[in-house]
């Protein structure tokens, strides 16, 4: 007396689990690629490819911390501040002349830092999180002018090693290699540890996460200091990428991470969303700026392209969403399960 | 059979409110015991005292005969204790195996790092479903799955924590006639494995199939416990209102004039096929069916709540064209819906703003709210339909769920209908406020209202109207007319059995 | 305690009485550390007109805010209309200029009600989309370039009328206006039912989305005049300016007594709020704080609105349990 509760074993069903989200994008990548081919064939050259790798290093990094942050149900439009203080932090280090290898956790420290200061106002003081982290972009965006006067320049020639002379095999830059390092990792993460559930949980019903016995705020918090980290490691490969470091280095970056994410088919509302389709969403960002500059288009546009891209892709998966829900009403209502 | 749980004297109070005195309960282990009252009787509290999610302020909770005090949820939990809301508390984006093992997932060590062990889960899941008879597939996201299924995963989950007693509440309020029997089987195997199970229903019909003994509750305390061999549905309704009760069906013979309403062909794809009927002037005509039957769909179909594809609408003769509600609003058609928490009333606004809402155009000039007489419209209706709260600007999530239904009501009725569709009026409502609702009801249609009653109570069609419409997957599968109808009637139409 | 009385308390009349305080105590405080603040030409040509943008785009979003929604792209909607205006002014001439400003406010508030409403997207997804896309529009339009003033914004930024500047006039006018629409009018009153239960005012036969759509069109719309001032004010702007409008414009709602959840909220509130940010921000100046402090202030402002307004709530339901506990027992 057995009986299928999930309409599965009806003809059609495997092959619609094929059909996900990531395989649009996929598709929609190696479209991409393909214009560019025909386009724009020296995009393809050995140096341009590695610098947009080098930038989807950065997005992908940064974008997988705000990935966390989404899936559990918040959002932060503080990374970008986050970043340049960051860039600043380090250059502060990087002048007193101590070696490289503390510039990334210092780094690391610095974004866990503030990204835990957003995680308390929303958890603590239940401050939703567009707000709080609205108020805490202008919190440490202003803090940097009253620390620094102006840029930061002459840094030391070390300050720059890992971008620039740290290469594997001589052309693939350290920023690739964390990047590739990083992005494993959070999508073993994502799929066997217990954290990353509870996270899932927390971004579909807080409520019924905290009955299960999740710890809502101290998961949250966690939640946001790891993608501060991550914040802080982009922040930190960005910075040693020049000898001059600017004050409003990670300004608008939130919205490129907030758009891999939500491009990648992770839901704004929180509670699903899978790492590899933030890998696919940053990937084809990354190639969005200098792929409009090599078809000729001026660069002042790309913020406006990534405000579109994000609003078409919410719109998209809206409505994805909505005529599955018609389906399954429909469905719902003339499949009654049979107990035999 | 040995006593598994408990409860002596417990007391509960909350600011200003005594929730529980003197109340007492024990359950055994295997038995399946109901717990019975009107809403607002305490069964939620003492549910809430038992699965630890309120402290009791004095009183025992025993437990295989040791004392124990619950501080939090996990207290309970963790003795075995476990409840199965009517809202699930799954996670809809996660899948079926996620949601049974969140917050205690089986992990294994590799490379000296604890990772989810996925096929361990599986396996134990297997297990759990193979007892229930149930055949699933584990990797299914909840949001595919419906009423009756969830309520099966949450059983599931509650079984991963070897719970040995499983409280259900209200479990069987969303499920089709086939569930309910699914369920049945469930909790009879549960029982066959030494688990307790308390049954929190409003429906004696299910209590008299299913539970071996019955506790009623009343004002926060014990009534009476009861075996269900030895006692009858009277017996318990007495029980529960403290007097007893007949007739609470008050229908009057009314006048029935000519066809007032009518709808033909109308469809809906997917969702409804070819519908035609009427309704006559001063008639309460009933719509049965099992649950997905249709019968909602239909309702916000006629009141252009939903669109329709093809259909037509007849007011006294005359075709009207509906495409949003205002239109219906406009055809003297109103809707009262089943959810009225969700849909019908905004709690958080007063009685008088939710009354006038529906007609705020009427009761302006140029857009600006004439407030006298938005007052006067409300003042009317507390007198007439019998609301019972202190003025007009009482907030409405104040007042008893009986008292909310009939502000539902009342802003209908405050649109001067000629049809009024009632969509499961009584629904989670207590037998006194029950009582008289029905009796407005019949008010209304003496008045020459005609009404469409839907309602999944049998006793409440039978009792209250003179046609029954039955529903089944969308169309309509029999009529029946009051002197001929019973209940085995309809659910044999229901169930197109032969 | 008759439930009249219990619902005062929730609409915040004592709440106001309290900003009016604070606005007081402010007002005074700093006009004791500098005299000159009390100067009433400072008071007017100053502190008053420098909070009116700002005061403008807070009444519409007053409104969107109360049926628990949000514009974050209010801002960009007022940076774009001021280059698109100008842009449009310095080539055709002051009347396409303003016709295009406005038509571009408008138009960008359209977008956003919309999607809101004929979408379904939520009104924080929406409008951080649309925030980052009109502002990236502007970018592109100009190039990073400045955009300047012309006749017309000159005069909504600076000409005055009996003494008073007409920026001024013109918000006092607004203002009065939306506490009418709010109050009084059948759209304020589903504003606020919208708010609490988006479903049951559909139900109740409101057309929430001509609703919906009304208010995002309206909050475009009065962007574009306060851009309009502000242009003629600054007599240029570039793309970036309008990043830390968005951030004082919410506190000044916020600190108003409108809930971020909706269902919640008072126009007065809203106003009396406006003259505190302005007050403060003034004062801060006239203290010579420098600009970046004042933005993080602000910012603290914001947080500590949020804390002592959610304790208020929860203060007052817990009162409103007991008595309603008390009247059952009566």
């Amino acid at each position: 007396m057995k009986h299928n509760s999930d309409g599965s074993g009806q003809p059609g069903s495997g092959i619609k689990k094929g059909l996900t989200t990531e395989v649009y994008l996929f598709i929609l990548v190696i479209v991409i690629m393909l214009i560019l081919r025909l386009f724009a064939a020296d995009f393809y050259s050995l140096n341009n490819v590695m610098s947009t790798f080098n930038y989807f290093s950065y997005l992908l990094i940064g974008a997988v911390g705000m990935n966390l942050i989404i899936i559990t149900g918040n959002i932060d439009v503080s990374a970008g501040a986050i970043i340049s203080v960051v860039g600043i932090a380090v250059a502060f280090v990087g002048k007193t002349n101590v070696p490289f290898e503390v510039f990334l956790p210092v780094g690391m420290a610095v974004g866990a830092g503030l990204s835990f200061m957003n995680g308390i106002f929303i958890t603590k003081l239940r401050i939703p999180s567009i707000v709080a982290t609205l108020a805490t972009t202008q919190l440490f965006a202003g803090i940097l002018p009253l620390v620094v006067d102006g840029a930061i320049y002459d840094l030391p020639a070390n300050f720059t090693w890992l971008a620039f002379n740290a290469k594997l095999f001589g052309i693939i830059p350290s920023s690739v290699l964390f990047m590739i390092i990083i992005a494993v990792i959070a999508i073993i993460f994502m799929k066997y540890s217990r954290f990353a559930k509870k996270l899932y949980a927390i971004g579909n019903n807080a409520n019924a996460a905290k009955l299960a016995g999740v710890n809502v705020n101290k998961t949250v918090v966690k939640g946001f200091v790891i993608a501060g980290a991550l914040y802080g490691v982009a922040g930190t490969l960005i910075v040693t990428a020049g000898q001059r470091v600017t004050m409003t280095m990670g300004s608008g970056l939130e919205m490129t991470l907030i758009a891999a994410v939500v491009l990648g088919g992770t839901s704004i509302a929180g509670g699903s969303g899978k790492i590899i389709g933030t890998v696919v969403g940053a990937f084809i960002l990354s190639l969005i700026s200098p792929a409009m500059n090599y078809m000729g288009l001026s660069s002042d546009w790309s913020d406006a392209v990534m405000g579109a891209i994000i609003l078409v892709s919410v719109i998209v998966s809206q409505i994805a969403v909505m005529t599955e829900k018609n389906k399954l009403n429909t469905m719902k209502l003339n499949c009654n399960p049979e107990v035999k | 059979m040995n006593e598994i749980l408990r409860l002596n004297n417990i007391i509960k109070t909350f600011p200003g409110v005594l929730a529980l005195s003197n109340m007492s309960f024990d359950l055994k282990a295997g038995e399946v015991h109901a717990i019975c009252g009107e809403n607002g009787a305490g069964k939620s509290t003492l549910m809430n005292i038992v699965t630890g999610v309120y402290k009791a302020d004095s009183g025992d909770i025993i437990v295989d005969e040791k004392k124990y005090v619950f501080e939090k949820p996990n207290d309970a939990f963790d003795l075995g204790i476990a409840i199965i809301h009517q809202e699930t508390s799954l996670f809809e984006e996660m899948t079926i195996l996620e949601n049974i093992f969140l917050g205690h997932e089986i992990t294994k060590k590799v490379a000296g790092i604890r990772v989810i062990d996925y096929e361990g889960m599986e396996k134990e899941a297997e297990n759990i479903f193979d007892l229930m008879n149930l055949s699933i597939d584990l990797n299914v996201k909840i949001k595919k799955l419906g009423m009756a299924q969830k309520q099966m995963v949450e059983i599931a989950k509650a079984l991963t924590f070897n719970s040995r007693i499983f409280i259900l509440d209200e479990p069987t309020a969303s499920l089709t006639q086939r569930e309910v029997a699914a369920l049945f089987e469930i909790v009879r195997k549960l029982k066959s494995k030494g688990v307790a199970v308390v049954y929190i229903s409003h429906r004696l019909e299910e209590i008299f199939e299913l539970c071996d003994r019955v506790t009623v509750v009343r004002d926060g305390q014990f009534i009476s416990c009861k075996n269900v061999s030895e006692t009858n549905k009277h017996d318990l309704v007495s029980d529960m209102v403290g007097r007893s009760m007949d007739n609470y069906y008050p229908k009057a013979d009314v006048k029935i004039g000519g066809e007032i309403f009518k709808v033909e062909g109308l469809n809906q794809r997917g969702v409804l096929s070819d519908i035609s009927f009427s309704a006559r002037k001063g008639e309460i005509l009933g719509f049965a069916g099992l649950a997905g039957a249709g019968r909602t769909e239909l309702a916000q179909a006629i009141c252009g709540l939903t669109k329709k594809d093809r259909g037509k609408i007849y007011m006294n003769g005359r075709e009207v064209k509906i495409h949003h509600y205002q239109d219906a609003m406009q055809s003297e058609i109103v809707y009262v819906s089943e959810d009225r928490g969700k849909y019908g009333l905004i709690v958080e606004m007063s009685i008088k703003h939710n009354i006038s809402m529906p007609q705020l155009e009427k009761l302006s000039k140029n857009s600006f709210i004439d407030f006298k007489a938005e007052q006067k419209v409300a003042d009317e209706y507390i007198k007439n339909v019998g609301i019972k709260a202190p003025d007009a600007d009482f907030f409405v999530e104040n007042l008893s769920g009986g008292n909310q239904q009939k502000v539902s009501v009342s802003k209908a009725l405050a649109l001067k209908p000629k049809l009024l569709i009632l969509d499961e009026p009584t629904r989670g409502v207590d037998v006194n406020a029950k009582a008289e609702i029905h009796y407005i009801i019949s008010k209304l249609v003496e008045e020459g209202l005609t009404i469409i009653l839907i309602s999944s109570e049998m006793p409440e069609l039978l009792g209250m109207c003179d046609r029954i419409i039955i529903m089944k997957n969308g169309k309509i599968a029999g009529e029946f007319d009051r002197k001929e109808v019973t209940q085995e009637k309809i659910l044999k139409v229901a169930l197109e059995i032969e | 305690m008759k439930a009249k009385e219990l619902n005062k308390k929730k609409s915040g009349l004592s709440f106001n009485s309290s900003l009016l305080l604070i606005f007081v105590v402010l007002f005074v405080s700093i006009g004791l550390m500098n005299n000159n603040f009390l100067n009433p030409n400072y008071i007017i040509n100053v502190m008053l007109k420098n909070i009116i943008e700002i005061g403008l785009v807070a009444l519409p979003l007053t409104l969107i805010i109360i049926t628990s929604g949000i514009d974050l792209s209010v801002g960009s909607i007022m940076i774009l209309s001021a280059i698109s205006g100008g842009i449009a002014a310095a080539s055709l001439g002051s009347v396409p200029g303003i016709i295009v400003g406005l038509a571009v406010g408008v138009a960008c508030g359209l977008m956003n009600g919309l999607v809101v409403a004929k979408l379904k997207i939520s009104p924080l997804v929406t409008t951080l989309a649309t925030l980052f896309l009109f502002r990236g529009i502007a970018k592109g339009i100009t190039s990073g370039d400045s955009v300047y003033s012309y006749d017309f914004t000159t005069f909504m930024g600076n000409q005055t009328l009996f003494g008073l500047p007409i920026s001024i006039i013109i918000y006092a006018v607004v203002a009065v206006i939306f506490c009418v629409i709010l109050s009084k009018t059948t759209l304020g009153r589903s504003l606020f039912a919208i708010g609490f239960n988006e479903n049951a005012t559909r139900y109740s036969g409101i057309k929430a989305d001509k609703v919906l759509i009304t208010i995002y069109t309206l909050c475009g719309l009065l962007c574009a005049i306060a851009a309009f001032i502000y242009l003629g004010r600054f007599t240029s702007v570039k793309f970036d300016v309008a990043n830390t409008l968005n951030l004082r414009i919410i506190t000044v709602v916020v600190l108003g007594g409108t809930s971020i959840n909706g269902g919640i909220g008072d126009m007065k509130g809203t106003i009396l709020a406006t003259l505190i940010i302005g007050v403060l921000n003034s004062g801060l100046t006239v203290l010579n704080i420098p600009i970046d402090v004042q933005t993080i202030i602000n910012g603290i402002v914001l947080v500590i609105s949020l804390i002592v307004y959610s304790i208020l709530i929860e203060k007052e339901k817990n009162k409103r349990i007991l008595e309603v506990a008390a009247m059952k027992k009566t």
